[in-house]
């Protein structure tokens, strides 16, 4: 067991633990006897130059330094192994996306090729559409038309009959009105004037209708 | 002495190597999984996607209106206001005895009643069958003078034709037969495009044609007026169908 003695408090000695402590011990048989002195062992430890502990420091230093540097080297070797592989990863994954960019610039290419002719045909069909359906209207227009001709003329048939059915009475009722006539004296003369008259009538209602529909042919 | 100067070198040592963690290169984070970007729309909710036939909703939207009179036969535009109502013009609906409606791709739809008003040249139009699946988007405020708008309609009776113009501003009723104002504009418009719809650039009714004159100016019933009529149905009197004379 050592102690190690301040450099401040005169020469650096360490003391073994068999050394007799003569300060403590009395003096009543203490003489110095120069001829027999005693045997004691001090080693001593020499003090470390300045260098020395420099160097020490230094080293220690060092050796930290070492090791953090070692420690250092193997994070970054572990990280640029990382990144080497994500770096494999991505231009492995950049060769792919190239590959279907590729490809779907292509497909795009005959996609816009397809679509102009699916635009034009799709305009050529909406105006087949149009125009098909402006035909339909023009047919339907002059089926209307047509119809109401036929109704117009279905109308004058149909007055024109009853124009000449009337004509007709008229007609009867002259050459009834001749026969009359002819075989006066079995009719009073008031009779004959009343057919007279009555005739008269029908022809002037038969005048008037056929007036009437020659007037409507007119407009 | 020797502790001091090796704890500031372990102190320094360890701040160092703290300092020099912070600028070593971390570790790549994991890679993604999938490069390619979920699609943020679909296309059929694009604007100005394509419709299922490849017409426009003004053109299936709008009608052609024959009205068989007495006698004669007339014909004029129209345009859907839902499945069952279209609207048109007075004029157009006058004395008729049969109202046909054919839609863009040559439908034939037989109107079931009319009902016309005295304050404008409008008339809306019921069928029991469906009109079809586009519909008048109506604005709510009339068009400025200046603005741009496009005419759907049959002028002459003919083809399903597109025209567009400028509004020219608000005047009286050249036929002196609406109450209120209507719009000028220089839309080339033919007999039978009466009734036609008129967009605005947002693809909404801003109004009806229902006249030109010998300038080629076309005459609009304004969508305030229509917006009015149909807020305020007792405005609409039921035309009775048959021949007047």
């Amino acid at each position: 067991m050592t102690e190690q003695v301040p450099p401040n408090a005169g020469s650096p000695v360490s003391k073994s633990s068999e050394v007799p402590d003569f300060a403590q011990t009395p003096t009543a048989h203490w003489a110095p006897t120069y001829s027999d002195p005693p045997t004691i062992t001090i080693p001593v430890v020499l003090p470390l130059n300045q260098h020395a502990r420099v160097w020490m420091l230094l080293s220690g230093v060092l050796g930290i330094m070492l090791i953090a540097a070692l420690v250092i080297v193997g994070y970054l070797w572990n990280v640029n192994g990382k990144w080497q592989d994500q770096v494999t990863s991505l231009t492995t994954t950049g060769y792919d996306l190239g590959d279907r960019l590729a490809d779907h610039q292509k497909q795009i290419d005959q996609l816009e090729s397809t679509n102009g002719l699916l635009t034009d045909q799709l305009a050529t069909a909406k105006d087949k559409v149009l125009n098909l359906s402006d035909e339909k209207a023009q047919w339907s227009d002059q089926t209307a038309f047509a119809q109401q001709q036929v109704d117009l003329l279905t109308q004058q048939v149909t007055e024109a009959q009853d124009v000449l059915i009337k004509l007709g009475r008229c007609v009867e009722g002259e050459q009834q009105l001749v026969e009359y006539l002819g075989t006066v004296d079995q009719y009073s003369p008031t009779q004959v004037e009343q057919y007279r008259n009555s005739v008269a009538g029908l022809c002037a209602s038969a005048s008037a209708a056929q007036a009437e529909f020659q007037r409507s042919l007119t407009e | 002495m020797t502790r001091v100067p090796a704890a500031a070198g372990f102190g320094v040592a360890l701040v160092l190597a703290l300092t020099g963690c912070g600028i070593l290169p971390a570790a790549p984070s994991p890679a993604p999984t999938d490069f390619v970007p979920s699609p943020s729309q679909s296309p059929g909710e694009m604007t100005g996607a394509l419709s299922p036939d490849g017409f426009s909703a003004a053109q299936r939207m709008s009608v052609r209106v024959r009205n068989i009179g007495c006698g004669f036969l007339a014909t004029g535009s129209g345009f859907a206001l839902d499945e069952h109502t279209l609207v048109t013009n007075k004029h157009v609906v006058d004395n008729a005895k049969i109202i046909e409606v054919s839609t863009y791709d040559g439908r034939v739809i037989q109107a079931t009643a009319a009902s016309t008003t005295t304050i404008a040249d409008i008339a809306i139009v019921t069928t029991e069958e469906p009109l079809g699946t586009s519909y008048a988007s109506r604005a709510e405020a009339d068009p400025a003078e200046g603005d741009v708008i496009t005419i759907v309609g049959y002028p002459s009776g003919g083809r399903l034709t597109t025209t567009s113009g400028v509004v020219l501003g608000t005047t009286t009723d050249p036929l002196a037969a609406a109450a209120g104002s209507v719009l000028a504009s220089t839309a080339i418009v033919e007999p039978g495009s009466s009734g036609s719809a008129v967009f605005n650039a947002a693809g909404e009714v801003v109004g009806v044609v229902y006249a030109k004159n010998n300038s080629e100016q076309s005459f609009i019933v304004p969508i305030s007026t229509l917006n009015a009529l149909l807020d305020e149905p007792s405005l609409l009197v039921p035309d009775t169908e048959g021949c007047s004379s």
